[in-house]
């Protein structure tokens, strides 16, 4: 017997800023307009005080590996060739961070400068963004 | 010693079709609103507890963490609870527990449910709740099983198909009172009876639609509850009983569990006629005659409930309002949010704040939801 | 007015991503065109929430495929049924204790909780409990012209009125299909009796029993 399904996700009020920055080469953060928190990927709602968002801001694209992985599997649980660095990565005075793939040809380092490679064609998908790279 | 539980604030979501928030941000909204109710911040929560139906229905697996964010779990006690069908109601037993117990003084209960992910329709997934070895083989799809309960309590009581369509011209109407409501509408019997067969006796209109929608309550101890609220409403009584998953080994004419279910619940209480003594009805009515064989056991007494019917006592203006709220056929069914929507319609009535939907002296009420094989009941008794 | 903007991957955007990845999203359709664009647009202009400050001025859809295939072990009580199905017999336990004949079968009894191992045959004659009409298949956009007849049969000899505190009655009894009988006529207490497929056919599933049909002269 199988499950199977497609699913269809609507981002949402916080996420649809994102991916739309995402789109337009832009990293897109919440700021709340009660206590001035700011969390990347957006939210809809504080975090700190619990109240609606309404504030979203573009913030600086630099940010620093907070841990890594070198994946030696694939998406279909195959050999990966080459192996896939995943890195989530942290920027300065915003909370939370992205889960993302570290450019191939860089050996990461916790605390490493970062900053994503947007790809040519984008269309409002956590995919836009190529891999991080080296600052 | 058991401590006595009240609901102090109550908020939901639209339920829709389709609600263009993420369930996080549904959560957050019915959170909100219901902390808002009693003058609450989400820091003065003790624990939260949630309730969601499968996963495979949002598309997220493990998906009871999505709760934890927006209900403000952080730090705190989070549970999600799952009896099938019977979640919405399940829930809030549950939440009863963390409070009854003296373990937490205010508690956050909240049930959530997002039926438009799947695409084109999340109806194949129910397959899936049939036995995989002798079952599934078959072809089956959910309404099936509430075709053969359907057939089976007509023919224990001789009910027509037009006196069951009566249920959805009830709640669809009750519904265009109630401000979150999906499918308020002024239709006839004849409507329902027109729409489309899907697996008779089963027609179109005889179903709740599938939507998004999320449902909050705060509950808290007898010596919170005085200091947040003048009009506290009481859980006296909870239940909750299962039969076992071999449904075609029972007479699907009664739900006796259900019955077992409401007399836990009414002992409590401390009710022995809920004839008498019930102002406020929400059975569970995913399915027009499901409000009827539902109610047949909150009564304990078969086939009684039609009769009700047919005279009109069931009406908002009757002796035995039921579904004031316009149940999931009027207001929508995100299964497990739809089961609390009906604590929250007691909640709303015992207090005084159900606006045009008011039964006028409501006191004591019951709702209860049901779910998985035909096995599942979870019943709340309330009083003001 | 708010749009709805689909994340879509188009076969131009595939290119640019790594092969293993770009095949798997093609692999599961996620290159096609999907969605209810409109229903998006449209959920948007009527009132979805009363948080003033959520605006959305572009909702962004994305999209995703779970498919899982499930091997199921049919455990010891089905697979010996299963296995009774392949030689044409309807198999169940018999529960010495309070007396139940079990179809479909267990190795325990949940009334009296023990242990059951006493396997009975049983012709697999009896009675419409209730049924239904489906116009509809698995998938509810697939309608039939002519319904299938869905029914629980109730085994003869085994239906047990008591009045314990966990049920009002008991039978053994089984989901399955109903042929050779005018959907018009099919009745609550209709008397049938299987219809197997040919011994060669059979593979141990409960689709060995093609379906259900009238006993002739039963009323
Ligand atoms: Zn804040
Ligand atoms: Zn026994």
């Amino acid at each position: 017997m199988s499950i199977e399904s497609f699913y269809e996700y609507p981002a949402g009020v916080a996420l649809s800023r994102f991916l739309e920055g995402l789109r337009l080469g832009r990293l897109i953060a919440s700021k709340c307009s009660a206590c001035n928190h700011m969390i990347i990927p957006p939210r809809a709602y504080c975090l700190k005080c619990y109240r609606p968002i309404k504030e979203y801001q573009i913030i600086g694209e630099e940010g620093r590996i907070v841990t890594y992985t070198r994946s030696l599997i694939n998406i279909e649980g195959k050999p990966a060739n080459p192996p896939v660095t995943w890195v989530f990565v942290k920027f300065e005075g915003v909370d939370g961070g992205l889960l993302h793939v570290l450019d191939s040809t860089i050996n990461p380092q916790i605390g490493m400068r970062v900053r994503p490679v947007f790809r040519e064609q984008r269309i409002g998908s956590i995919l836009d963004i190529k891999w991080f790279t080296a600052v | 010693m058991r401590k006595r539980v009240a609901i102090v604030g109550a908020g939901m979501t639209y339920f829709r079709s389709m609600l263009p928030m993420t369930p996080q941000e549904m959560v957050f909204e019915a959170a909100r609103k219901s902390l808002d109710d009693c003058g609450l911040e989400f820091k003065d929560i003790d624990a939260v507890v949630s309730g969601s139906a499968p996963d495979a229905f949002d598309g997220y697996h493990h998906k009871g963490l999505v709760g934890v964010e927006p209900s403000g779990a952080y730090g705190k006690p989070y549970s999600r609870v799952f009896v099938g069908g019977g979640t919405g109601v399940g829930v809030a037993v549950a939440g009863w527990w963390h409070v009854a117990s003296g373990a937490f003084k205010r508690v956050l209960v909240v049930a959530w449910e997002k039926m438009s992910h799947p695409y084109p329709h999340a109806q194949p997934l129910f397959k899936t709740i049939f036995d995989p070895v002798i079952e599934q083989p078959l072809g089956p799809n959910l309404i099936w099983i509430f075709a053969l309960e359907m057939r089976r309590y007509m023919e224990a009581h001789k009910l027509s198909k037009e006196l069951i369509a009566r249920v959805a011209v009830k709640n669809k109407g009750n519904a265009l009172d109630h401000p979150y409501a999906q499918l308020g509408a002024k239709i006839t019997v004849e409507d329902v009876l027109k729409s489309p067969v899907l697996v008779w006796p089963v027609h179109r209109l005889d179903i709740s639609p599938s939507s998004d929608g999320a449902v909050a309550l705060v509950f808290a101890s007898e010596e919170e509850a005085k200091k947040i609220t003048d009009t506290p409403v009481w859980i006296e009584g909870v239940g909750a009983c299962l039969d076992s998953q071999f449904w075609t080994n029972r007479d699907l004419a009664y739900p006796y569990y259900v019955y077992l279910a409401a007399q836990q619940a009414y002992k409590m209480a401390g009710i022995t006629n809920p004839l008498k003594e019930i102002d406020v009805f929400e059975p569970y009515d995913p399915f027009t005659y499901k409000e009827l064989h539902h109610l047949d056991a909150l009564l304990g007494k078969p086939g009684l409930a039609p009769k009700l019917l047919a005279e009109g006592q069931l009406e908002r203006d009757g002796d035995y309002p039921t579904c004031p709220s316009g149940g999931l056929l009027g207001v929508g069914n995100p299964i497990a949010a739809a089961g609390l929507m009906k604590v929250a319609e007691l909640y709303w009535q015992l207090s005084g704040r159900a606006g045009k939907r008011q039964v006028p002296n409501a006191c004591v009420g019951v709702a209860q939801a049901w779910g998985d094989l035909m096995q599942v009941a979870q019943v709340v008794v309330c009083r003001s | 007015m708010t749009r709805a903007t689909p994340s879509r991957f188009s076969p131009n955007y595939l290119q640019q991503l790594p092969e293993d990845l770009a095949k798997y999203i093609q692999r599961h359709g996620l290159d096609k065109e999907l969605g209810r664009l409109e229903g998006w647009a449209s959920s948007t202009e009527k009132r979805y929430t009363e948080v003033e400050e959520w605006q959305i001025d572009n909702l962004i859809l994305t999209y995703w495929h779970i498919a899982c295939m499930y091997r199921h072990s049919a455990g010891a009580a089905f697979s010996r049924f299963l296995e009774g199905l392949k030689n044409g017999k309807i198999l169940g336990t018999r529960c010495e204790n309070c007396g139940r004949v079990l179809i479909p079968p267990r190795i325990f009894c949940e009334w009296c909780f023990k242990d059951v191992d006493k396997w009975v045959e049983h012709p697999g004659t009896g009675i419409i409990s209730t049924y239904s009409l489906s116009y509809i298949g698995t998938d509810p956009r697939v309608r039939f012209e002519k319904p299938v007849i869905v029914a629980v049969i109730w085994f003869d000899g085994t239906v047990k009125a008591v009045n314990s505190s966990r049920t009002v009655l008991h039978a053994a009894g089984m989901l399955h299909k109903v042929y050779g009988v005018d959907p018009e006529k099919v009745h609550v207490g209709m008397r049938v009796k299987p219809v197997w497929r040919k011994p060669e056919e059979r593979v141990g599933s409960i689709l060995d029993i093609e379906y259900f049909a009238p006993v002739e002269g039963g009323a």
